[in-house]
């Protein structure tokens, strides 16, 4: 990447976590960012430009983080990223370090770190307003003389107080002119360092050690290698130099010797600086900020009444998503159809017109008709995130994820597992404990994520049976519907216990988590995460569940001759148009019969005669519908018969002895096999198995039916309540998600945990639904 | 006159100087960071395993279990 000096000035955006970064960063740059790749690590960082109609520059919106000791390769990748050392980013103009406001002091060690790197800061006291309310009383030029930095105050949320930090951004860009810094860190010498001289004795020998052993690193990175006691930066350099553990045991006992134990010297001796630069300032809340925050939190951090509230608010969440979601999907479901019957009325029938509407409306469509669902759950955990409330459950939580040897910090990456384990998995990067890291990533993909639901809904609305019990109250499917929402949460619980007993030993992490005070969630950040999200899904659903819809329709479409089928549908469909007029005729006939919202049935008079009419018409048709009915056998004994001889037939009769102690027939096995890539292919897969071509989603009676209607050759149902409970559990445990896996992968840093992953959920799955039928038949 | 006692044995609403932290370095370079040092003024918000605590205005959530000790002297003027 070019470091010319021309290039529009990059700038790192750091901060604390709930400092308003996010916030402030929106407000910047807008909200159509895109996201920093980082070969090696999976770090998001968001790059976002910075414009007026003069000027430009790129901020690099950094995690939030307390400090810059990395302990992982994702959080060195921040440390590496303000010296200038990645080449995607390149260097720096210079870092803004925003502060909260009603908590300087503390915001300080950060910007106090990043300072020492040796980059020009611009410090962005966020939050004012807050502050001002609680009593704090300091100016810009105040505190800029006394951090020897420029200050700028900021309220993110306001529109003219964000249009002045954009100005300063700017000066201080002008201000600092690539050149003036430099990019050779290396050679720059902590001349007014607050260390002691024995520490900064250390770091010169260190410094040489390493540049003797043909290692050239910047001074502030050999500085923090010393400090961070094996930390990321150690664990990295003595990998090639196992020697270099014994120099730096001799250093660092060198500067304990001295009366500076290294132990916890960094935050000593920062926070002393701090305090003695700031001295004498009004920056203390005098007030407190969050009485209201700390009322709340009575209630809702409460060990019976938190509880109970976080349990209503799931409840209220789902409900919400079940009811919300539906109309919308109800409309995206009727459109897709008819989507699929404009396009195939244009195309002639073979092949191609197999492909596109059975393949790819079909398969896609199904799928996209989930999108409404996924927005809506990614909007319920934004705002519970956005506002506060996610750390107060993860606080709630702590005491019961600590009986499987998990803290806390494990809970909000296993809720958002039930949206989707993608975003679950990557939020994992909370967790510093690396064995508690990999347990919750290991288990994440066991939470019932909302692709499993499509599944759930079209098995239980056609096995489950519809009753209710306390006069209306409990219905029966809900209840089952539950059960199997629950279910992976409920085996994820010996599963996790299990990898800490034996894979991952040690001690329950400990638990430090921020509460921030209870806020209005920023529409801009909400809106972001969402639509970051459903992008992710709509791209999914556009290149890997296409792909799979495709391969899944060729194989069920080839080899055989589908000549025959055409005929019968073609003799069908000309059948059709000779008998236009009376058809017509007979359905406006069975409607104003029926009765419409606009219209009421008709009396009984009209009725007796509008009766007299369909009779005649229904003798006049009798020729007509006994020829379609002969043709419709004929149908679908072609169409079986060509699946059956299909690839994907020959596969189903190959894996059905594997399959048949679960309950399954080789159809239903091979929508299972199908549907390793992306469990919501099964909708699509079965769809096509079971003949039905055009229109087919979880909620289309035609599939429900089928499925309840499809027979064994020997007459019996196909489908029973053992069946369909054990195709349940299957779906619930098995990780049927190649993009999961990817992410597993990824994040777990070995593609051999993607492999352990999904051999032992598919392991699980067997057993489990092998066990449900087994159980289940002895009752049905 | 001045008692010294584990953090976790505070009241809820007691307020407290923090005079020793021990333990871990991981999990003591973590409280640091979050501004719990010798000298740092803490009230007790909510006590417990985890226990929620007030640092500066700011409210965290704690379980340092056997990993750490923190010590405390609780203020007497209350």
């Amino acid at each position: 990447m070019s470091l010319a000096v021309d290039r529009v000035p990059h700038l790192a955006v750091v901060g604390n976590p709930n400092t308003g970064k996010s916030t402030l960063f929106s407000a910047l740059t807008g909200i159509f960012t895109r996201t920093g790749n980082f070969p090696g690590v999976t770090v998001e960082m968001k790059l976002g430009r910075l414009k007026t109609s003069t000027r430009e520059a790129v901020l690099v919106d950094l995690p939030g983080t307390y400090s810059l000791a990395a302990r992982s390769a994702d959080e060195r990748v921040t440390v590496d990223v303000l010296l200038g050392l990645r080449p995607e980013i390149g260097s720096l103009a210079g870092a803004l370090c925003i502060v909260d406001g009603t908590n300087i002091e503390r915001n300080l060690y950060l910007f106090s770190q990043v300072r020492d790197l040796g980059l020009p800061v611009l410090l962005i006291v966020n939050m004012i307003d807050r502050a001002e309310k609680a009593g704090i009383a300091i100016t810009e030029p105040e505190l800029s003389q006394r951090l020897g930095v420029p200050v700028v105050f900021c309220n993110a949320h306001d529109q003219s107080s964000v249009a002045l930090v954009q100005k300063s951004i700017f000066e201080f860009i002008e201000q600092n002119p690539p050149a003036a810094h430099g990019t050779d860190l290396a050679a720059q010498q902590a001349s007014n360092s607050d260390f002691p001289p024995a520490f900064e004795t250390a770091v010169n020998e260190l410094q040489g050690l390493l540049s003797a052993h043909g290692r050239k690193m910047p001074r502030p990175l050999v500085s923090r290698l010393l400090i961070d006691i094996d930390g990321q930066i150690e664990q990295a350099e003595v990998q090639p130099w196992p020697e270099l553990s014994s120099h730096l045991k001799r250093l660092r006992e060198q500067v304990s010797a001295a009366g500076y134990r290294i132990s916890g010297i960094e935050p000593r001796v920062r926070y002393a600086a701090i305090r003695k630069a700031i001295a004498g300032l009004e920056i203390r809340p005098v007030r407190q900020a969050g009485q209201f925050s700390e009322k709340l939190d009575g209630w809702l951090t409460h060990s019976v009444f938190g509880l109970l509230i976080f349990i209503f608010m799931m409840f209220v969440v789902f409900q919400l998503l079940y009811r919300g979601a539906e109309p919308v999907m109800v409309l995206m479901e009727t459109a897709f159809g008819s989507l699929q019957d404009l396009v195939g009325g244009m195309m002639p029938r073979g092949p191609l017109r197999s492909l596109v509407t059975q393949g790819i409306i079909a398969g896609v469509g199904g799928v996209l008709v989930f999108l409404p669902q996924i927005v809506l759950l990614f909007l319920f955990l934004a705002i519970l995130e956005d506002c506060g409330y996610m750390a107060r459950a993860a606080f709630l939580m702590d005491r019961l994820m600590t009986k499987v040897g998990l803290s806390g910090k494990s809970f909000v990456p296993l809720m958002s597992s039930f949206a989707c384990a993608i975003p679950g998995v990557m939020a994992t990067r909370v967790i510093e404990n690396r064995k508690d890291r990999m347990v919750t990533i290991l288990v994440a993909p066991l939470m019932s994520c909302s692709a499993r639901l499509p599944v759930y809904s079209l098995l239980i609305g056609a096995f489950i049976p519809g009753v209710s019990f306390l006069g209306g109250w409990v219905d029966l499917r809900s209840l089952v519907l539950l059960a199997f929402l629950s279910l992976g949460a409920i085996v994820a619980i010996p599963v996790a216990w299990i990898l800490k007993k034996t894979i991952f030993p040690g001690e329950t992490p400990p638990f430090v988590m921020e509460l921030p005070p209870y806020k209005w969630p920023s529409i801009k950040t909400v809106f972001q995460r969402v639509y970051d999200r459903a992008a992710a899904f709509v791209v999914r659903a556009g290149t890997l569940i296409l792909l799979t819809s495709i391969v899944i329709w060729g194989l069920g479409y080839f080899p055989g001759d589908h000549s025959r089928e055409n005929a019968i549908l073609a003799e069908m469909e000309e059948t059709r148009q000779i008998f236009e007029d009376p058809l017509q005729r007979r359905e406006n006939l069975q409607q104003q019969l029926a009765g419409s919202d606009d219209a009421p049935p008709p009396s009984p008079v009209e009725s007796a005669s509008l009766e007299n009419e369909l009779n005649s018409l229904n003798q006049q048709l009798k020729e007509f519908d006994a020829l379609m009915e002969k043709l419709e056998g004929e149908l679908i004994a072609t169409q079986g018969q060509l699946q059956e001889n299909s690839f994907l037939g020959m596969a189903g009769h190959w894996i059905e002895p594997i399959v048949r102690p679960l309950g399954w027939d080789w159809r239903i096995g091979v929508g299972v096999l199908a549907s390793f890539p992306a469990r919501e292919v099964i909708i699509a897969t079965l769809g096509v198995i079971y003949n039905l071509g055009e229109g087919m989603e979880a909620e289309s009676p035609q599939l429900r039916d089928a499925l309840i209607n499809s027979r064994n050759p020997d007459g019996s149902p196909v489908f029973t309540i053992p069946v369909a409970l054990s195709i349940m559990v299957f779906f619930a445990l098995c990780a049927q998600c190649m993009a999961t896996l990817v992410v597993v992968s990824q994040e777990s840093g070995s593609w051999k945990w993607a492999v352990f992953t999904f051999v032992y959920m598919t392991a699980l799955a067997y057993v489990g639904a092998l066990i449900t039928f087994q159980v289940a038949s002895l009752w049905w | 006159m001045s008692y010294t006692i584990p953090l976790d044995c505070l009241k809820a609403g007691e307020s407290a100087q923090v005079v020793d932290i021990d333990g871990d370095t991981t999990l003591l370079t973590r409280l640091q960071e979050i501004g719990l040092n010798v000298g740092s003024q803490v009230r007790m918000v909510l006590p417990g395993s985890p226990c929620i605590i007030s640092l500066a205005g700011n409210q965290f959530s704690l379980r340092t279990d056997d990993l750490a000790t923190v010590l405390v002297e609780p203020s007497l003027t209350q």
